[in-house]
C-alpha cells in the first residue's frame, strides 16, 4: 500500500471541527472500549477513535463514505468516557451530515422529505389521520372508557400531545395506553391535526436543519393552539431532537420558548397528585428492569445537564413495587444502547444493529428480568423484534412501554354521564368541523 | 535586632517538603512553626512502600527527617492544626490557624509562610465506569502502596488471596477534562505503577496506558527489567469493569491500537489514581488570595519557582503542581531560601568565606542571586566570555516567559549586586580542602589565581548528543532540537516559517542499553517549537512521531495546546521507527499510522531529533573534588530524594542539569535550594 499523503479539510468544515474540539483527540481508544461497534462482524477496521483519527488527517470523505457513521447508533458510550470531553456523537451526527443526500441509506431521507412535505414521514393524509384517530378512539370508548374521543386542535388545552407515525399507520394498540392514561387522568389535552408527528428524522441523517424545521412547526402549534405545556415525546429522535430543535429556537429568539414537560416528570405529576392511581399487585409474581435510553439517559444529561434515570425508575417502582425491580449492570448513564439508536431501527444495517445489541441481551440474560421497561419506541422494536430473531432462544423477556405499565397499574376512575355525554357533544362538533373541512378541498 | 526578626516563618504541613524546609531554616538560625493538621510528620511520603526513584524503602530515612525536626531547638510542631488563611505583608503576615475538629481559630504574626500542605488523591468513585466500590478487586495505587508497605504483602478484597494477575490503569484523575476538570498529569503513576508491577513478579501484569511516562529517573530502567520479567504495556483504556466470576476478580473488554476487540479477566484491576487540590486546600489559598494556575495547582513563575502570587509566602511540594519526592525536597529548601531572604532585615555575620558558584546558566545565575539575597558573599566562575549560560538549551518561550529575556535580566541582576564576584572565562583547575574551607586555583586569561571558599555549588550545564541517526550531520536539513530553537531564532520571520516539519522523539533515550533514561525535557521542547510553529504559520503540516508522548505535571497543557494547533502525533514502536531517507532532492520520513494500519509519508523542510541531554566536561570537575557521577556521566547527589542536591563532600553541593535533565523551573528551584544548603551548611559550622 502507498504511504498515506495527509491531506487537509476545507475551512468551512475545519472551523465546524474546531467548534467540536476534534483535534483534542488523545487517542487513548476509551471510546473504542466502550463501543459495540469493534467486534461487528462487517465493521473490522472502523471504532470512534480511527473517526476521529481521519478527521485529524483530513480524510472527512473517507470517514463519511464508510458505513460507520450510519452503523453508530450515537449512544454516546465514547463521549462518556472521552477525557477530552469531545462530543463525539456530535462528530459522527457532522459526517452524516457531509454525505450525499442520495447517498442516505435506506429510507430515512425519504422519510425526511415526506415529513418537509407533507408533516409525517409516513406521508399519512389528513382524512387517514381523523379516520384512524376516530376509528382507535371508538373503539377505546366502547372497550372501556365511555366517552373518550382524540381531541384534535382543541384551543387552549392543557397539554399538547406528538404522536409516533407508526402507531398512526399500523400499530393502532400501542396509541391506546397514553389514551387511557388521558382519559382516567381527565387530561385537557389535544393533538394537533397537521404536523402532528413527534419524530425527529433530521437528527438521524445529520441534518440539523431539518430539526430546526420541525421544532418551529412544534413551537408554532403551541402558539397557534394556546396550548399550555408541550408533552416532550417519548421516542429517542422525538425527545431528543424536539429539546435540540426547543433550544436552538430559544436561542435564536427567546420569546419562542415554551412551557415543556417531559413524559416523565408528566406521569410522576400526576403520579403524585392522585390523578393516576396504582394498583402494584396487579404486577406481582414477575420482576421487572429498566432500560436507559441512550437519549433519556446519558446523552440528555450530557447535552441537557441532567438525564432522566431517577424519575423512570420511580414511576417503574410506583407500579409494580420496589422489591420485584432489578437491574442490569452496567446501567444508568454507562448503560449499553439497544442497538437501534440514531435511526437504526428504520436503517438498512439490520445485521449490525443486532450485533451492537450483543451487549444488550447478555445484560439482559444476566439480570434475569421477566419484563424489560421501556421508554423509547425504537429500544421496544430493537428489544421486542429485532434481538429475538438475531438471538433466538436467548431473548426470554416480555417488553412493555413505561407508559403502557401505566396504563395497565392504573386504577380506572370511570366518568360520570355528564362528563360522558359532554365529551360525545364536544366529539361530534369536531368531526363535522373537519367533515366540513375536508369537504371543502382541505 | 528588629522586632521582625523575632517573628517565626511558618511551615504549613509536614511532608517531606515542609519538613525540608523547616529544618533548613531551623538550622539556619530561624524560629518556625511547623504545624501538620494530621496526627505525625512525613505526609505521603510515610505511605509510600518504596521510592520510586530507587525501589529502596523510604519510611526509616522519612522518620528520620522528622526525628531532627522534632529535636530541634528553634523549631515548633502543632499537630492538628491547619492553616485557614494568610493576609497581611511580607515580614508581617496574619496567619489564621484552626484546630482540627474544632471550630475555633486562632491569629498569629509570622514573618513569611511556606505553604506545603500537599495534595489529595483522586477519588474514582464518580467515574462509572471504573466501577471502584462495586466491583471488589477494583483498587487504587495508593491502597497497594499501603499494602506493599505493610508486611502482609498485596492481596485482592474479595478473598484476601495474592493476585496472579494485575491490570494497571493510568490516569485516572489525570489528564482528564471530564466530568472533572483535570487537566495536568499527576507526574509521577506511571513510575508508581512500574514499581508495583516490579513488586508482584509471581503475577501476570498488564499496564493500560494513555503514554507511558518513563521521566521520573530510575523508572525507565525499572521499566525495562518489569518488562523482562513480562510485564506488558498495553496502549488502551478499559471501558466498563465488571465483577468476575462469583463477584470476584475482574473482566472488561478493550480495543487495541489496532482496532481488534480484546478481553481481559484479572484478579486484580489498580486504578493509577491522580492528585489534585482538597477542598480544604483551596479554600485556604482563596482566602489568602493565592493564585491558582490553570493546571488547578497554585501558580508559579518558571524563575521564581516557589514563589506564590501573595508576596512573603512560598510553596513547595504538590501544592504547586505534581511532582516526585525529589523535587519536595528540592522546593523545600528553596522556599526556606526565599523565606530567609523574605524576612531578614538586618545582615547576619558575613561568612569570611565566599561561596564559589561554578557555572553562570540560568542555574548559576539563580543560585548567586539567591545566596546574594541572604547575605552571603559570591565568586560566580564562568568558563566563557559571558554569563547567561546556554539559554539556547531551553526551549525559547517556557511557561509564557522569553528564556533569553529572563536569563540576560538574571545576568543583569547578578553583575549590579555588590556581594556577587563574577569571574568570566575562568575554569577552575585545581581544589583542595582545608580547615576553614576549601581552596583553589582558576585559569584565568590574566594568568592563575588562587581563591579560598567556603563552600561550592557545582551548576556547570550539561550538552547535547550527537547520535549518528537519521542524517543528521548528513543533510542540513536535519538538525537536533537546540540547532533547530538557534535557526528558528535567527529565523522568525513567518515567511521563514517552514510548510512541513516533522519532529522524532527518543533518539539516542530510552534506550535498552547505554543510555537507558528518559531525557525528561525533549517531548517539552519539542512541543513548544511545534506550537510556536502553527502560530506562526497555521497552515504548516507538523508532525511529531514519539514513543510515550512525556509532558508532565502541568506541561500536558502544551500537548493539549499543539493537538487543538493541529500537530499531528504519530505513535512509533522503537522496533519499527520512523525511516528518514532522501527521494530525490526531498527529505522523507515515513512512519506508520498504528491506528490506521497505514503507512504515511511526509516531505519535511526540516527535521528535527530529541537527542538527549548529555554531560559535557563534567568528569574532569567532578575528578577535582573527587566526586562520583552516575551511570551516564552526571553529578551523583547524596541520596536523590532526602539530599538531592548535596554532593558527597562537605560544602559541594549542584544544580541544574549537571545533576541531569530538567526543565527550567526545576533547575532554578534546584539552585535555590543549593544556595540555601550552602547557607544551612555553613551556619552548621559556624
Amino acid at each position: 500500500m502507498e504511504p498515506l499523503e495527509l491531506a487537509v479539510a476545507s475551512p468551512e468544515l475545519q472551523d465546524r471541527l474546531q467548534a467540536l474540539d476534534v483535534r483534542s483527540c488523545l487517542g487513548c481508544g476509551a471510546c473504542a472500549s466502550g463501543c459495540p461497534i469493534p467486534g461487528t462482524p462487517g465493521m473490522e477496521g472502523f471504532d470512534p477513535r480511527v473517526a476521529v483519527r481521519l478527521l485529524a488527517m483530513g480524510r472527512e470523505a473517507e470517514a463519511a463514505a464508510s458505513p460507520f457513521p450510519w452503523v453508530c447508533t450515537s449512544c454516546g458510550r465514547c463521549s462518556h468516557v472521552c477525557p477530552m470531553g469531545i462530543d463525539l456523537t456530535a462528530v459522527f451526527s457532522l459526517l452524516r451530515g457531509l454525505v450525499p443526500r442520495a447517498n442516505v441509506p435506506g429510507t430515512l431521507e425519504k422519510g425526511v422529505a415526506s415529513v418537509l412535505e407533507t408533516g409525517n414521514t409516513l406521508a399519512i393524509p389528513l382524512e387517514d389521520f381523523l379516520d384512524t384517530l376516530s376509528d382507535i378512539g371508538g373503539e377505546l370508548a366502547e372497550e372501556e372508557c365511555p366517552g373518550f374521543y382524540v381531541p384534535v386542535d382543541k384551543q387552549g388545552a392543557d397539554l399538547l400531545v406528538f404522536l409516533n407515525s407508526k402507531e398512526v399507520f399500523g400499530d393502532f394498540d400501542d396509541l391506546k395506553w397514553w389514551w387511557r392514561i388521558f382519559y382516567n387522568a381527565r387530561e385537557n389535552w389535544t393533538v394537533p391535526s397537521r404536523n402532528w408527528e413527534a419524530e425527529d428524522w433530521g437528527l438521524f441523517t445529520g441534518n440539523p436543519d431539518v430539526s430546526l424545521v420541525l421544532a418551529r412547526r412544534k413551537l408554532d402549534l403551541m402558539r397557534s393552539l394556546g396550548a399550555a405545556r408541550l408533552l416532550i415525546p417519548d421516542c429517542g429522535g422525538g425527545s431528543y431532537g424536539c429539546r435540540m430543535g426547543l433550544k436552538t429556537c430559544a436561542l435564536q429568539d427567546p420569546s419562542r420558548q415554551v412551557d415543556a414537560v417531559y413524559f416523565y416528570d408528566y406521569l410522576l405529576e400526576r403520579i403524585a397528585s392522585g390523578r393516576i392511581r396504582l394498583d402494584p399487585t396487579r404486577n406481582a409474581g414477575r420482576t421487572y428492569v429498566w432500560h436507559d435510553a441512550c437519549k433519556h439517559g446519558r446523552e440528555l444529561e450530557r447535552h441537557f445537564g441532567k438525564g432522566y434515570y431517577d424519575e423512570p425508575r420511580a414511576i417503574l417502582a410506583a407500579c409494580v413495587g420496589q422489591e420485584n425491580v432489578v437491574a442490569m449492570d452496567p446501567d444508568r448513564a454507562n448503560n449499553y444502547c439497544c442497538g437501534a439508536g440514531g435511526g437504526n431501527w428504520p436503517m438498512p444495517f439490520e445485521k449490525e444493529s443486532a450485533a451492537h445489541g450483543r451487549f444488550k441481551v447478555a445484560q439482559l440474560e444476566a439480570c434475569r428480568a421477566d419484563v424489560v421497561v421501556v421508554g423509547c419506541a425504537n429500544c421496544r422494536d430493537q428489544l421486542q423484534k429485532r434481538l429475538p430473531r438475531f438471538y433466538p432462544g436467548r431473548c426470554r423477556y416480555e417488553v412493555k412501554y413505561l407508559w403502557q405499565l401505566v396504563a395497565e397499574t392504573m386504577i380506572a376512575t370511570p366518568w360520570s354521564q355528564t362528563e360522558i355525554e359532554a365529551a360525545q357533544e364536544r366529539s361530534r362538533l369536531q368531526q363535522r368541523h373537519f367533515q366540513a373541512e375536508l369537504d371543502g378541498g382541505f | 535586632m528588629d522586632a521582625r526578626d523575632r517573628l517565626p516563618v511558618l511551615v504549613a504541613g509536614g511532608g517531606l517538603a515542609g519538613l525540608r524546609a523547616a529544618l533548613d531554616l531551623a538550622v539556619a538560625g530561624q524560629e518556625v512553626l511547623l504545624i501538620e493538621a494530621g496526627t505525625r510528620l512525613g505526609g505521603g511520603a510515610a505511605h509510600l512502600a518504596a521510592l520510586v526513584q530507587t525501589g529502596q524503602p523510604v519510611q526509616a530515612l522519612v522518620a528520620e527527617l522528622a526525628q531532627a525536626v522534632a529535636a530541634h531547638p528553634r523549631l515548633t510542631v502543632r499537630f492538628g492544626c491547619r492553616l485557614e488563611s494568610v493576609t497581611g505583608a511580607p515580614g508581617e503576615l496574619c496567619a489564621v490557624l484552626g484546630q482540627t475538629g474544632e471550630g475555633s481559630t486562632e491569629q498569629i504574626r509570622v514573618a513569611a509562610v511556606i505553604l506545603a500542605t500537599g495534595c489529595s488523591p483522586f477519588q474514582p468513585g464518580g467515574l462509572d465506569f471504573l466501577a471502584y466500590g462495586v466491583v471488589p478487586d477494583v483498587v487504587t495505587s495508593l491502597s497497594v502502596e499501603t499494602m506493599l508497605a505493610a508486611d502482609g504483602g498485596v492481596v485482592r478484597p474479595s478473598d484476601g488471596c495474592p493476585p496472579r494477575s494485575v491490570a494497571f490503569i493510568q490516569c485516572v484523575g489525570s489528564r482528564m477534562h471530564q466530568p472533572e476538570e483535570r487537566p495536568a498529569c499527576s507526574a509521577v503513576c506511571c513510575a508508581v505503577s512500574v514499581r508495583q508491577a516490579l513488586a508482584l513478579p509471581q503475577a501476570r501484569r498488564t499496564l493500560y496506558a494513555m503514554d507511558l511516562r518513563a521521566h521520573v529517573a530510575g523508572t525507565q530502567e525499572a521499566l525495562n527489567q518489569a518488562e523482562a520479567q513480562g510485564l506488558t504495556v498495553r496502549y488502551a483504556r478499559p471501558h466498563t469493569l465488571a465483577a468476575g466470576p462469583d463477584g470476584r476478580g475482574v473482566t472488561f473488554r478493550f480495543i487495541d491500537q489496532q482496532g481488534t476487540e480484546c478481553q481481559d479477566a484479572v484478579d486484580m484491576a489498580v486504578l493509577a489514581v491522580g492528585i489534585g487540590l482538597s477542598a480544604a486546600n483551596r479554600a485556604m489559598l482563596d482566602a489568602s488570595g493565592v493564585e491558582l494556575g490553570r493546571g488547578g495547582f497554585v501558580a508559579t513563575d518558571p524563575y521564581a519557582p516557589v514563589a506564590t502570587s501573595r508576596p512573603g509566602v512560598f510553596v513547595a511540594g504538590t501544592l504547586g503542581g505534581p511532582g516526585e519526592a525529589s523535587l519536595a525536597s528540592v522546593q523545600g529548601s528553596a522556599a526556606a531560601l526565599e523565606a530567609l531572604a523574605a524576612v531578614r532585615v538586618s545582615p547576619p555575620p558575613r561568612e569570611p568565606l565566599p561561596v564559589l558558584v561554578l557555572g553562570g546558566g540560568a542555574a548559576g545565575l539563580a543560585c548567586s542571586l539567591g545566596l546574594a539575597g541572604c547575605g552571603q558573599r559570591v565568586t560566580l566562575v564562568e568558563a566563557s566570555a559571558r554569563l547567561g549560560g546556554h539559554p539556547r538549551k531551553h526551549p525559547t518561550v517556557w511557561k509564557g516567559r522569553e528564556t533569553k529575556e529572563a536569563v540576560a535580566q538574571m545576568a543583569e541582576a547578578v553583575q549590579s549586586l555588590p556581594g556577587i564576584t563574577v569571574m568570566t572565562d575562568a575554569r577552575l583547575i585545581a581544589a583542595a580542602q582545608t580547615p576553614q574551607g576549601w581552596t583553589g586555583s582558576l585559569a584565568t586569561p590574566l594568568g592563575t589565581q588562587e581563591i579560598a571558599f567556603g563552600a561550592a555549588v557545582l551548576a556547570l550545564g550539561s550538552g547535547e548528543a550527537r547520535p549518528d541517526e537519521y542524517l543528521l550531520g548528513r543533510d542540513p536539513r536535519v538538525m537536533t532540537q537546540l540547532e533547530f530553537e538557534n535557526w528558528r531564532r535567527t529565523h522568525p520571520e513567518p515567511d521563514d516559517t517552514p510548510q512541513t516539519v516533522v519532529f522524532i522523539q527518543c533518539v539516542g533515550s530510552r534506550q535498552r542499553h547505554g543510555f537507558t533514561a528518559c531525557a525528561r525535557v525533549c517531548c517539552a521542547q519539542a512541543l513548544c517549537a511545534a506550537v510556536e510553529l502553527k502560530k506562526s504559520r497555521p497552515g504548516a503540516q507538523v508532525a511529531v512521531f514519539y514513543r510515550d508522548i512525556t509532558t508532565p505535571g502541568e506541561s500536558e497543557d502544551l500537548y493539549t495546546e499543539a493537538r487543538r494547533l493541529g500537530v499531528l502525533f504519530f505513535r512509533y514502536d522503537p522496533e519499527r521507527a520512523p525511516r528518514v531517507e532522501r527521494l530525490g532532492a526531498d527529505l522523507a520520513v515515513t512512519g506508520e499510522d498504528i491506528l490506521l494500519g497505514r503507512s504515511v509519508r511526509l516531505r519535511p523542510d526540516r527535521l528535527v531529533l530529541a537527542v538527549p541531554v548529555v554531560p559535557v566536561g563534567l568528569a574532569e570537575t567532578a575528578a577535582l573534588f573527587a566526586l562520583p557521577t552516575t551511570g551516564p556521566g552526571f553529578l551523583a547527589p547524596v541520596h536523590p530524594v532526602l539530599l538531592p542536591v548535596d554532593l558527597p563532600r562537605p560544602g559541594l553541593f549542584a544544580a541544574g542539569l549537571c545533576l541531569g535533565p530538567k526543565p527550567l523551573d526545576e533547575s532554578v528551584a534546584e539552585a535555590q535550594a543549593a544556595a540555601m544548603r550552602a547557607i544551612v551548611y555553613l551556619a552548621g559550622r559556624s
